[in-house]
């Protein structure tokens, strides 16, 4: 804005001139007022329309229009040469770049801005590049320098702007706190920053400062707070579709779930994060969701899933310089390898991610590595490796938390001295007054007022009781103080006991493991000979059955074949000449190959291994005396002894027990004209008894075919065997040695 | 009248043998000697037997899944089971898919008598028979299938004393009931081992020994 002035010519007349003079000083303050304005900056026009459609892009995810324009925007104002506009420009240039997640432009454009905005000194403009300059040595770890890059935006007067700037250099602060774990002071900020943003109604901070005090109770072990934190923050953020908010909280709650198990619930918030992540195409974003992923994936077990998204999720931070993020990432990728047997690689990111601790003197990462380096060493029992690096963890873990301890130390003390100044002041105070009253007592008594002496005699008694009692209260904190000091001492004492200990006890397990390797060594080789007996004496059995079977094929069945074959053979020949003896010839037949038919099914029905019991026995008895006897009407009693129900028997003995049997009986149906039959088995002192009693009249003398055939047979098994005929029947009894 | 019987039997000597003999009776007529029984059902619809005899082992075909066919097929002509060993699980196979009953090989000179009762409806049931029964049928309800049938007290009595070896007259004599009870019962129980079978698979038998 221009102005022009009018200079008065002498022609006016003089009250005019006073006047004019006066317009004139108008015009002037307001000319300079105007002049001021421009000092106050606003960017020109077309420039503020660009850098608006700018905005607008941001919000529509079309990044490189929005950078086209801001571009256009700084070439424009470079070209007018407007140093406001350029800072402008530049400015908003950072601004895009931090929000996209590309850090090394965002910094070319602040270094960029940096001396245009000095010279204009814009307080607000050299905020925001403090503020930014702030983060980015936040992401690389110095945080030394962010904390002076926050000092100075906060110390430019913003303190008592108490704007949305402030809160979010206090936002900024807290972050800062949090990673060099001085968690209260984080606290305090976010804090401080919630109440700045709640008063400027600023929502999008709201979110921010919700989500990252979430991080802070995560921090402090209490995650049902983190949850509710980070449910308020989605809440705000979905209001405002901030999809960047999203994704980081979206993850952070995902993350939360998966350490309260709720599994389901943190694999959709984790799934969500992850499009908001591509959507606004930030790769820092779709890393951390990759690795948030990939946890969840771990937890739930699923190994080969989760390392590829842990691969990702490096690949990504590698490209974008995320240290302290990379070095709990290396930890876990670590972790996951570990778990999928690839020791190698394991060993490789563990180390990476130790180094990289190391160089950001993250003490909490550094404890992190340590222990999993100790864990996937013990897993595989290298344990002095393993506790080396245990040793390592607990130092690191307890400079964390000593250095509390240590600041508790010297809080006590500082009270402590301060407590005793103060006794030792009013110590002195009260002797100065004991003085005193002496003093006056004297004097009282000299100007002979008993009463008087009297009364300060008694206010020095009590004085004295007074001072007694202080001093004894100071004693008394001594003691205390000393009592605190000593237990401190002893904590420390006894965190060294332990480290002996654990010396001691890693030597007395080395020991154990060498006799425990060399019991397994004596017992595997005995077992391995106790096992090669029991084999070769399986086969040696397997073997004895084998030619028992082939013994009593050949025995039974092969002499009775061969009859028949004759028979046949005689019989045909005979046919014609003699057809009587023919017949008699083919009745043999039929009878003998009748009999081979069932001898073969007692020979399988012996072998068959659900027959070893008596019970079996005794019911194939059973039936073969009904299909014998039943037709004659000849009544049948069975009777097995108790004794004997779950007797087994081995393979021969049961085949000739039951020939046995069935000898006796069909001899009964064929010769003895019975009536009734009883068959009992029972134990007696030399083993196994069978009594078979029939009420018939034996005809035979004990020599026929079937009698020499159950002779042999009981012979066979050790055994004896006599029939005995007399009045009242005929008995067979058989008695055979048993185990 | 006279019985039309199909005979699958792959043994050749022995399948001319039981042909000889079938045919020595009269009232018995052979309409078919078949070595494959691949193809049953149309086997069936050809000759159009009052009975089938169905060897149990044959190389190309198996007795169990003929008779599976054959009832599947919704042809309800009694079958007869031909085997060497009483105890074989295909026996019992068999008797679940649909067999009526079944022939020992060594007692055919009673083939006769046995189709006869067959066809009358009176299946025997052997004493390895029952085991097997026993160990199909569950004795109480399992929660698998409620509509499986469960055995009655006197027909788990009756199966146990086969399995023991009793005779259909030491049974009798034994529960105090007629011969012709027993069949009775016995019948009953096959009926029973088919609709279970239905409804469960063969291969619980092995395991239910």
């Amino acid at each position: 804005m221009t102005i022009e002035l009018t200079v008065p010519s002498f022609f006016i007349h003089q009250q005019m001139k006073i006047r004019i003079l006066i317009t004139g000083l108008f015009a002037c303050l307001i000319a300079n007022y105007a002049f001021a304005q421009k000092l106050k900056h606003s960017p020109s026009a077309d420039i503020q329309s660009l850098i608006s459609s700018s905005d607008t892009f941001i919000r529509q995810v079309k990044y490189d229009s929005a950078f086209s324009n801001l571009t256009d925007a700084l070439q424009r104002s470079i070209k007018s040469n407007s140093r406001y506009d350029m800072a402008i420009c530049y400015d908003k240039l950072a601004d895009l770049s931090q929000f996209i997640g590309k850090s090394s432009e965002m910094s070319r454009f602040d270094s960029l801005a940096l001396p245009v905005v000095r010279q204009l000194k814009d307080t607000s403009l050299l905020v925001n590049v403090y503020n930014r300059k702030g983060i980015l040595a936040m992401e690389r770890g110095r945080n030394q320098d962010a904390d002076n890059y926050f000092k100075t935006a906060l110390s430019l007067g913003l303190e008592k702007e108490a704007s949305k700037k402030t809160a979010e250099v206090y936002s900024n602060f807290g972050s800062m706190y949090l990673a060099r774990g001085e968690k209260d002071k984080a606290l305090e900020s976010f804090l401080k920053a919630l109440t700045l943003y709640e008063r400027n109604k600023a929502e999008q901070g709201m979110g921010e400062t919700y989500s990252n005090i979430s991080s802070l109770f995560y921090l402090l072990g209490k995650v049902d707070d983190a949850i509710q934190y980070q449910q308020k923050s989605i809440e705000i953020r979905k209001k405002l579709d901030d999809k960047k908010g999203l994704a980081i909280t979206n993850i952070n709650i995902g993350q939360l779930y998966i350490l309260k198990s709720l599994y389901p619930l943190a694999l959709s918030h984790l799934q969500q994060a992850l499009k908001y992540a591509e959507q606004i195409k930030n790769p820092k974003l779709v890393a951390s969701a990759a690795s948030a992923l990939s946890a969840y994936y771990s937890r739930t077990k699923n190994y080969s899933e989760a390392l590829v998204w842990q691969t990702k999720g490096i690949t990504i931070f590698e490209e974008t310089g995320e240290k302290q993020v990379l070095s709990r990432l290396y930890v876990s990728a670590g972790n996951l390898a570990s778990v999928a047997n690839d020791s190698a690689r394991s060993v490789g990111y563990y180390k990476k991610g130790l180094d990289l601790a190391k160089s950001l003197d993250n003490k909490e990462n550094i404890a992190n590595a340590y222990e999993k380096l100790s864990a996937f060493y013990f897993a595989r029992h290298h344990f002095e490796e393993a506790h080396l690096y245990y040793k390592q963890y607990i130092a690191y873990r307890d400079s964390i938390s000593e250095r509390s301890n240590v600041a508790k130390i010297t809080e006590i003390r500082t009270q402590y001295e301060t407590e005793k100044k103060d006794g030792e002041i009013s110590r002195l105070n009260t002797l100065q007054k004991l003085k005193q009253l002496q003093i006056e007592k004297q004097n009282a008594v000299i100007s002979g007022n008993l009463l008087e002496a009297k009364q300060k005699q008694a206010e020095i008694e009590l004085l004295s009781t007074e001072k007694q009692l202080k001093d004894d209260a100071l004693e008394k904190q001594n003691l205390l103080t000393k009592n605190r000091e000593q237990q401190l001492a002893l904590s420390e004492k006894e965190t060294q006991l332990i480290d002996n200990q654990l010396v001691n006890q890693k030597i007395i397990r080395n020991l154990l493991l060498a006799g425990l390797a060399l019991t397994l060594v004596t017992g595997f080789t005995w077992l391995n000979r106790f096992k090669l007996k029991k084999k070769i004496q399986q086969q040696a059995d397997l073997l004895a059955i084998r030619n028992s079977i082939s013994k009593n094929l050949h025995d039974e069945i092969g002499s009775t074949l061969t009859s028949i074959n004759i028979l046949s053979n005689v019989s045909q020949r005979a046919l014609a000449s003699n057809p009587q003896q023919a017949q008699e010839m083919l009745g043999k037949i039929a009878g003998q190959s009748k009999t081979v038919q069932e001898k073969m099914s007692d020979i399988v029905w012996a072998i068959r291994p659900e027959n070893e019991k008596m019970e079996s026995l005794v019911a194939r008895v059973r039936e073969y005396a009904s299909q014998t006897l039943e037709s004659q009407d000849i009544e049948i009693d069975i009777v097995l002894g108790d004794e004997l129900l779950d007797k087994e028997l081995p393979l021969q003995t049961r085949k000739e027990l039951l020939l046995i049997c069935k000898e006796a009986i069909s001899n009964i149906a064929k010769h003895a004209g019975a009536s009734r039959v009883k068959l009992s088995f029972g134990r007696n002192a030399e083993g196994l008894e069978l009594k078979i009693k029939d009420n018939g009249k034996w005809k035979g003398a004990g020599t026929g075919t079937g009698t020499k055939s159950m002779n042999e047979r009981a012979r066979q098994l050790g055994g004896n065997l006599s029939i005995v005929p007399d009045d009242s029947g005929t008995l067979v009894h058989l008695s055979v040695p048993i185990t | 009248m006279i019985t039309r019987i199909l005979i699958y039997e792959d043994n050749e000597s022995l399948r001319d043998s039981v042909v000889t003999l079938l045919e020595w009776d009269e009232t018995l007529e052979v309409v078919g000697a078949i070595t494959d029984a691949s193809f049953v059902k149309k086997d069936v619809l050809r000759y159009r037997p009052d009975v089938i005899i169905m060897d149990i082992d044959m190389p190309h075909s198996n007795g169990v899944s003929a008779v599976k066919d054959l009832r599947s097929a919704n042809l309800d002509v009694p079958v007869l089971m031909f085997t060497v060993f009483e105890d074989d699980d295909n026996v019992f196979n068999a008797i679940c898919a649909g067999a009526n009953g079944y022939i020992l090989k060594k007692n055919l000179e009673s083939l006769q008598s046995s189709i006869k009762d067959v066809l009358e409806g009176g299946a025997p049931m052997s004493g390895s028979i029952a085991r097997k029964v026993l160990g199909f049928i569950p004795k109480y309800e399992t929660k698998k299938d409620p509509n499986l049938e469960l055995l009655s007290k006197r027909e788990n009595e009756i199966l146990e004393f086969l399995v023991k070896g009793y005779s259909y007259k030491m049974l009798a004599s034994q529960l105090a009931i007629s011969i012709e009870t027993v069949r009775v019962h016995i019948k009953n129980i096959y009926k029973k081992l088919h609709v279970n079978s239905a409804t469960e698979a063969l291969y619980k038998v092995s395991q239910g020994k």
